[in-house]
């Protein structure tokens, strides 16, 4: 493997959002480490896949360590791997709400923590948590994915003040609906009704969320840290 | 390789060592199971202890082969914290060596 390329992690990389910043990056040369519940749907030279639960911390720990051992370096985390749950709140049961956030929540703080032990070593890094213009619109019906990435938020805002002194940046893009399958149950009158509490009410695109993950990233943005941007015109 | 007391005080020691030049403190003139690392009599404040930790568990995995987590939740709920001092650290480590 060369030591030259950059090096990613990318979390859900079998479908959606992370599937595509996958491909985004190995098509710009980076070596992309990515993992998802099952098998690899990449085929990659430049790509190797874990099979994982992200909410189990002694395997992302194991996962982390091994592209660690093999890469000698990680340059950046897109902590990407999430689940969505559409339920009122009232009828939302306690299983659902520790199940999101053991997948949503406690699966990006182990990756965040393990990649930025990795990255102490070199003072440099880049770590990019997903959250949802859903938190901020405080969207009916999504109590546990929007209260998850809450959490998401403030970790962001947290270990932003806690790895500044290392080089170490971290921030979080909050897409719009993307057609991807977190949304595939979701009627076309809730998604509408979403879109017109945008400003630009349209729905997002994959290149969408791509350029802001690529602004994180640039070696320019080593000034930009603890922020939360999000997508269409939603304000935070 | 299973990890003994001695190896183990060895590698923190030398984790200790390493964390000292990279801070800019005076090394240790005499480092030994009762050094301090945080708290009452250690020069080291808790980011430097952070740091230790990280480069602690590199060393056990490179030398083990074994994923500690050391900052889990026995070492959080002890009253006395197994960071005290190296002799205490060195007891933890080897208290919660991982199965694999």
């Amino acid at each position: 493997m060369s030591e030259q390329l950059p090096v990613v992690l990318i979390t859900g990389t079998s479908r959606g959002i992370g599937h595509h910043l996958t491909r985004h990056y190995l098509d710009l040369g980076w070596q992309v480490c990515g993992c998802s519940r099952g098998e690899s749907t990449i085929d990659h030279d430049q790509y190797r896949h874990f099979a994982l639960d992200v909410g189990d911390e002694e395997a992302v720990t194991a996962m982390v360590r091994d592209c660690g051992r093999s890469y000698g370096r990680i340059d950046a985390l897109l902590n990407n791997a999430g689940i969505a749950s559409m339920n009122a709140a009232l009828l939302t049961p306690g299983r659902t709400l520790e199940s999101v956030f053991r997948t949503n929540c406690f699966g990006a703080f182990y990756f965040a923590r393990e990649a930025a032990k990795l990255m102490l070593r070199r003072k440099q890094g880049r770590i990019v948590f997903f959250t949802t213009v859903a938190r901020p619109l405080r969207l009916e019906g999504e109590i546990a994915y929007a209260a998850s990435k809450a959490a998401v938020e403030s970790i962001t805002q947290v270990l932003s003040r806690e790895l500044a002194g290392d080089g170490i940046t971290v921030n979080a893009v909050g897409p719009t609906p993307v057609k991807t399958d977190l949304i595939r149950g979701v009627s076309d009158q809730a998604i509408q009704r979403l879109l017109d509490r945008q400003a630009i009410r349209r729905l997002g695109e994959f290149a969408d969320v791509a350029n802001v993950v690529d602004f994180f990233l640039s070696p320019g943005s080593g000034f930009v840290t603890g922020q939360v941007l999000y997508l269409g015109g939603v304000e935070g | 390789m299973k990890p003994e007391e001695p190896a183990v005080r060895e590698l923190v020691q030398q984790s200790l060592a390493a964390l000292r030049e990279d801070l800019a403190l005076p090394p240790l003139e005499d480092p030994g199971p009762d050094t301090p690392v945080l708290g009452g009599g250690s020069d080291l404040d808790s980011m430097a202890v952070v740091h230790l930790i990280v480069d602690l568990e590199g060393r056990l995995q490179e030398t083990y082969g074994r994923n500690w987590i050391l900052a889990d939740e026995r070492a959080l709920s002890r009253s006395r914290s197994p960071f005290r001092t190296v002799g205490d650290l060195v007891r933890f480590i080897i208290e919660t060596t991982p199965q694999s």
